[in-house]
């Protein structure tokens, strides 16, 4: 060690030992050897002047005693509130009394209006959910599907005849109107054989209610129909009519969701299951065409009962006049029972020949019925049809015809 | 005599000490030896007794003895 190597470290020492006598006067009384040698070793390598790099324990340290960290008095943010409001020339209240509801919507309204972009952000989602309405309404507003228990059959419930009811086009009428397509006569067994179901048949009937007529159906476009339909046609014999005397049974194996489209009020669940399907559905009425546009729901009159067995439906349509109700189709309805033909045909002999037609040029009491059907490839697709093309004429119960 | 480097090294290594002292420590630590706050104080500030603030403070300047000693061993390894 050099001499003036020495003096240094000697000044430096002398220099500590300073510091150390002036740091003792400043220290609290309480401060013992330890506490003052530690000090002494903190000061020599460490103070928070020189502190450089973060994380800046000291400041941490030294925030609770930084003016500008302290936690502000109490009505600080009222105060300085009303210096900014004052010094912009604000015409705004400042503190919140209790205001009536209706001050504050209008206070709210005010508000809204006086804020431009609000306002068009208001508008524009405004308009966004007026035409999502508008878009999804109709499938609101239409109406709701009952569906049967196990079936693809039911009711399409409405407030109003529906808008929109695809008919077959006219020219079907003209173009299958020639000797091929005209009504002709063919056996049970033949009607059976095209048929893609066994037939029902029931074996319990209103008195004196006779089976009159078999007809089976044909339709090239009737894609919701698996195969033809066919139908029974029961009518009063030895008593004099009240109403049209008739019960017709039609039976179809659905390919969709066929439901005809009746009164919400008219319509009658019967046996609902648990999971609020019915085993069948009572309907009370049809809808009645007064002129070319216009109808309404009749009340009474006719009765019709919608029934599905095996996956067959069936719809049985009575008349209330002749006192044919809910209780008649459905003990009707649950007696159906599928008889092989020929044991048929030795029951009923020369009655078991059908009149083979096209599903278009019927006359029969569902022919004006407004049906919707929910296609399988596109749900949403829904669509209301009606097998007549004449809207504006509404067939009476066994008014066949051809 | 420690160059600018060793005590720069040894700063920083007592600021990592600090850092691992709970934050109750740091201010103790801070109050007592930077700030020279007696016991009393401390223990009035914190809510903590005499003998509490004593025993942390004990605590404090144990572990960050034992953070520069081990700093100074490595330097002395080097």
């Amino acid at each position: 060690m050099s001499m003036s190597e020495f003096d240094e470290q000697l000044n430096n020492e002398s220099n500590d030992l300073l510091s150390l006598a002036a740091l003792e006067q400043e220290v609290p009384p309480d401060f013992g050897e330890d506490d003052l040698v530690f000090v002494h070793e903190l000061n020599s390598i460490f103070s928070p002047e020189q502190e450089e790099l973060p994380p800046y324990f000291v400041q941490t340290l030294l925030a609770s005693e930084d003016q500008l960290f302290r936690s502000v008095e109490p009505g600080f943010e009222h105060r300085t509130r009303a210096r900014v409001f004052r010094r912009l020339k604000l015409r705004r209240r400042l503190f919140h009394a209790p205001r009536s509801a209706f001050d504050a919507f209008i206070t709210g309204l005010s508000n809204i209006y006086a804020r431009g972009s609000l306002l068009v952000s208001v508008v524009a989602l405004t308009l966004i959910m007026l035409v999502t309405v508008a878009f999804t309404a109709p499938s609101f507003a239409a109406g709701m599907a009952v569906l049967l228990h196990g079936s693809r059959g039911g009711v399409y419930q409405v407030t109003t005849y529906p808008k929109g009811v695809r008919t077959f086009p006219h020219q079907h009428k003209s173009t299958h109107n020639n000797a091929n397509n005209q009504p002709r006569q063919i056996t049970l067994l033949t009607a059976q054989q095209q048929l893609h179901f066994k037939i029902y048949w029931p074996q319990s009937m209103p008195r004196n209610y006779n089976l009159e007529s078999i007809y089976l159906y044909h339709g090239t476009e009737q894609s919701w129909s698996n195969g033809p339909i066919i139908e029974l046609v029961y009518s009063l014999t030895g008593v004099k009519p009240k109403g049209t005397g008739q019960i017709v049974i039609r039976e179809m194996l659905p390919n969709e969701e066929v439901l005809p489209v009746v009164l919400d009020k008219a319509v009658h669940p019967i046996q609902v299951d648990r999971y609020g399907q019915p085993a069948a559905i009572f309907i009370n009425g049809q809808w009645q065409w007064f002129g070319k546009y216009q109808n309404r729901w009749l009340y009474g009159g006719r009765s019709e009962l919608i029934y599905q067995q095996n996956g067959v439906l069936f719809w049985i349509a009575g008349d209330q006049n002749d006192g044919i109700g809910e209780k008649d189709l459905w003990n009707l309805a649950q007696s159906f029972q599928t008889i092989p033909v020929n044991r048929y045909t030795l029951m009923m002999g020369d009655m078991t020949y059908v009149t083979q037609a096209n599903l278009y040029d019927v006359l029969d009491p569902f022919a004006h019925d407004p049906m919707r059907i929910f296609t399988d490839d596109n749900p949403d697709s829904a669509y209301y049809f009606s097998v007549s093309s004449d809207q504006s004429v509404t067939p009476q119960v066994g008014t066949h015809g051809h | 005599m420690e160059s600018l480097l060793e005590q720069s090294e040894r700063r920083e290594e007592l600021r990592l000490a600090l850092a691992t002292l709970p934050e109750l420590d740091r201010y103790l630590i801070y109050q007592r030896y930077f700030k020279f706050a007696s016991t009393e104080e401390l223990a009035a500030k914190t809510g903590l007794t005499r003998h509490a603030v004593d025993t942390r403070l004990w605590r404090a300047r144990k572990s960050l003895r034992e953070a520069l000693k081990e700093h100074t061993h490595e330097y002395e390894r080097i």
